[in-house]
């Protein structure tokens, strides 16, 4: 499989109740080195000490920092350690992958795309699950089929992506155009964003590469 | 020459989240302009600290801009294109409250037109209807007594709109696209992104030359001196830009601009922002940059200056002075290069002669040695230094 030298660094809850933490779990489980920027503990993110995480020393050897949309939502501490972790991130050259869920209160999904879109720059890999697509498509005024490359021409994100655990079909808007594939085996959207993170650095960024990325994550799976 | 730097939204090292605590962060750092971003819609609440912005920017010398949204389609269909007109609307209002300077616009995709006069003329006529419509949102006599606590609105002249290069192919806004409807519409200035026309031009802005084209081709053809940029790292293919990245890891670089700047650009008022991934940090190495360029103009004239008094007092010309200037600065590396080349055969054969103990030494020991006397440096990471 080869994720042994994938890293990645997220700021997830202390619960462990989000989807990021779920990814980075799923992701430790296939082989990758997965840090937490707060401890397990309780609750969410708005006590955290923002002084005590080391962003630099933690992010200079990582692949990828995860983050996720509704962190903004918990407050301003928050909101401050996830601007600065994509900062830092893009200082020390690790790529910040942006988790875009539905948040717990549908009406502030504006308030959290819009901090999403704020940062744009800052983001290479943008995933939508397919919950907020329909929302998301509502405030960028297109339909939910063109949204992941409308998101990419005008934010120009190297990545965007969704998977549809439904139809086991996932979708990648890069550089070098669209690809589309079905993946082998029933997943839920957690673990195919694990398997695409960690296979990516591995099958490389170009069309092949992303392709591989996208549709090896079915063998990683047969085993579970 | 008025060169203005700043940051495209709030620092991403300001501690708070409000404009008005951005431009604080912003003066502390030595900057004097921003520009604030309406990516999204403007909810009411914002307004509160527009309007603090605003006057902030009327008390001080600090230079407010606004970006309106960050896609638009006004070449598309009569839907596309209302929708856009009514974000702009929102921004140009907006604009309005911050006291903005400059609003700038995209014009987006050509839709069913062809590049040429008929999309450019096409947005000429929507770009001459927002400069009316600013004019008509400013300076409403009307209002002028519920807006006597923001003098600007009254007193200030109306924000010019910007508009902007684009970085792809399929996008309207070539520099001559926009150079030709900023001629045409008074009230409107060129918004030159240059990560933009690196990429479009398949990275054609590589030296200060190829600036000084660039102006010089703006000063030609649009005719006045005032500028406002967008300066970021881009990585391009095929005459399109990719993503944004901060400068130091682009083919874009800042160096070859502040040189034209501080050699060539006293005739322009410019603001220049930064749009890069590390807004504030990259403005500041802008601004470190530009500098640097002055300083060293600043010496090459005070020696220019030094030789013509020198040459006056010693009755010759002052070429003639400088050539004598040269042929003792020729003679003088001559002679350091003779020396350098014995040193360093001197100190070749000290160390052959270490590196020969050494493996005598390995040898008595009883461990590997290759005794071939050649060293390695190993070189010291090269540490960013941007906080």
């Amino acid at each position: 499989m080869g994720s042994a030298s994938v890293r990645i660094f997220c700021l997830g809850r202390p619960d462990r109740r989000d989807l990021a933490s779920a990814v980075l779990s799923e992701a430790s489980a296939m082989g990758a080195e997965g840090y937490h920027a707060v401890p397990e503990g309780e609750g969410g993110l708005d006590s955290m000490d923002r002084a005590s995480v080391d962003w630099r020393g933690s992010l200079e050897s990582a692949n990828w920092l995860l983050n996720s949309s509704s962190t903004v939502l918990e407050g301003d501490g928050p909101r401050w350690a996830w601007g600065a972790s994509m900062s830092f991130a893009e200082i020390e050259g690790a790529n910040s992958a942006m988790l875009v869920e539905k948040p717990e209160d549908p009406e502030r999904m504006g308030e959290a795309w819009g901090a999403v879109i704020e940062r744009i720059r800052q983001i290479h890999l943008l995933f939508l699950e397919p919950g907020a697509l329909g929302s998301i498509a509502a405030m960028e005024g297109c339909s939910e089929g063109d949204l992941l490359g409308l998101v990419r021409e005008r934010g120009l994100v190297p990545l965007v992506c969704s998977y549809d655990p439904a139809s086991r079909t996932a979708r990648v808007e890069h550089p070098f155009g669209s690809t589309e594939v079905v993946t082998d085996c029933a997943m839920d959207v957690g673990t195919w964003l694990a398997a695409f993170m960690c296979e990516l650095p591995i099958s490389g960024r170009g069309a092949d590469g992303i392709g591989v990325a996208a549709k090896a994550c079915s063998s990683k799976f047969q085993h579970k | 020459m008025p060169l203005r730097l700043g940051p495209a939204g709030v620092p991403l090292s300001c501690k708070g989240r409000t404009i008005v605590e951005g431009m604080d962060d912003i003066t502390v750092l030595g900057l004097d302009a921003m520009e604030v971003q309406t990516v999204r819609t403007i909810q009411p609440q914002h307004f509160d600290q527009y309007w603090q912005a605003g006057i902030l920017s009327w008390k001080s010398d600090f230079e407010m801009n606004m970006h309106g949204p960050y896609y638009a389609e006004l070449l598309g269909s009569k839907r596309e294109r209302n929708r856009t007109l009514s974000k702009m609307e929102t921004s140009l209002q907006a604009g309005k409250i911050i006291n903005a300077r400059h609003l700038t616009f995209h014009v987006g995709p050509y839709g069913e037109y062809v590049p040429g006069s008929e999309a450019n003329e096409q947005v000429a006529n929507v770009m001459a209807g927002v400069v009316d419509r600013v004019r008509e949102v400013w300076g409403d006599e009307e209002e002028e007594e519920d807006y006597a606590a923001f003098p600007w609105v009254q007193d200030a002249e109306p924000s010019l709109v910007g508009v902007e290069t684009s970085g792809r192919q399929d996008l309207w806004g070539t520099v001559e696209e926009v150079l030709e409807v900023c001629n045409h519409v008074e009230g409107t200035v060129p918004v030159l992104n240059m990560g933009h026309i690196h990429a479009r031009g398949h990275g054609r802005l590589r030296t200060s030359e190829d600036y000084a084209e660039l102006f010089d081709q703006a000063r030609e053809s649009f005719g006045g001196s005032t500028f406002y940029c967008h300066f970021a790292g881009v990585e391009h293919r095929m005459g399109n830009a990719l993503h944004y990245t901060q400068i130091k890891k682009s083919d874009l670089k800042f160096e070859p601009f502040a040189e034209y700047l501080a050699e060539e650009g006293d005739w322009m008022d410019i603001t220049i922002i930064s749009d890069s991934p590390l807004l504030e940090h990259d403005a500041m190495y802008m601004l470190q940059h530009y500098d640097k360029a002055r300083q060293r103009l600043l010496e090459i004239r005070a020696r220019d200056e030094r030789r013509v008094k020198l040459a006056a007092q010693q009755g010759i010309d002052p070429e003639e002075l400088r050539r004598k200037e040269e042929e003792a600065a020729a003679a003088r590396k001559a002679q350091l290069a003779e020396g350098g080349a014995v040193k360093p055969a001197k100190k070749a054969v000290a160390k052959g002669k270490k590196a020969v103990a050494k493996g005598k030494k390995a040898v008595a020991k009883g461990k590997s040695g290759d005794g071939s006397g050649m060293m390695s440096f190993k070189e010291d990471k090269d540490e960013d230094d941007v906080f």
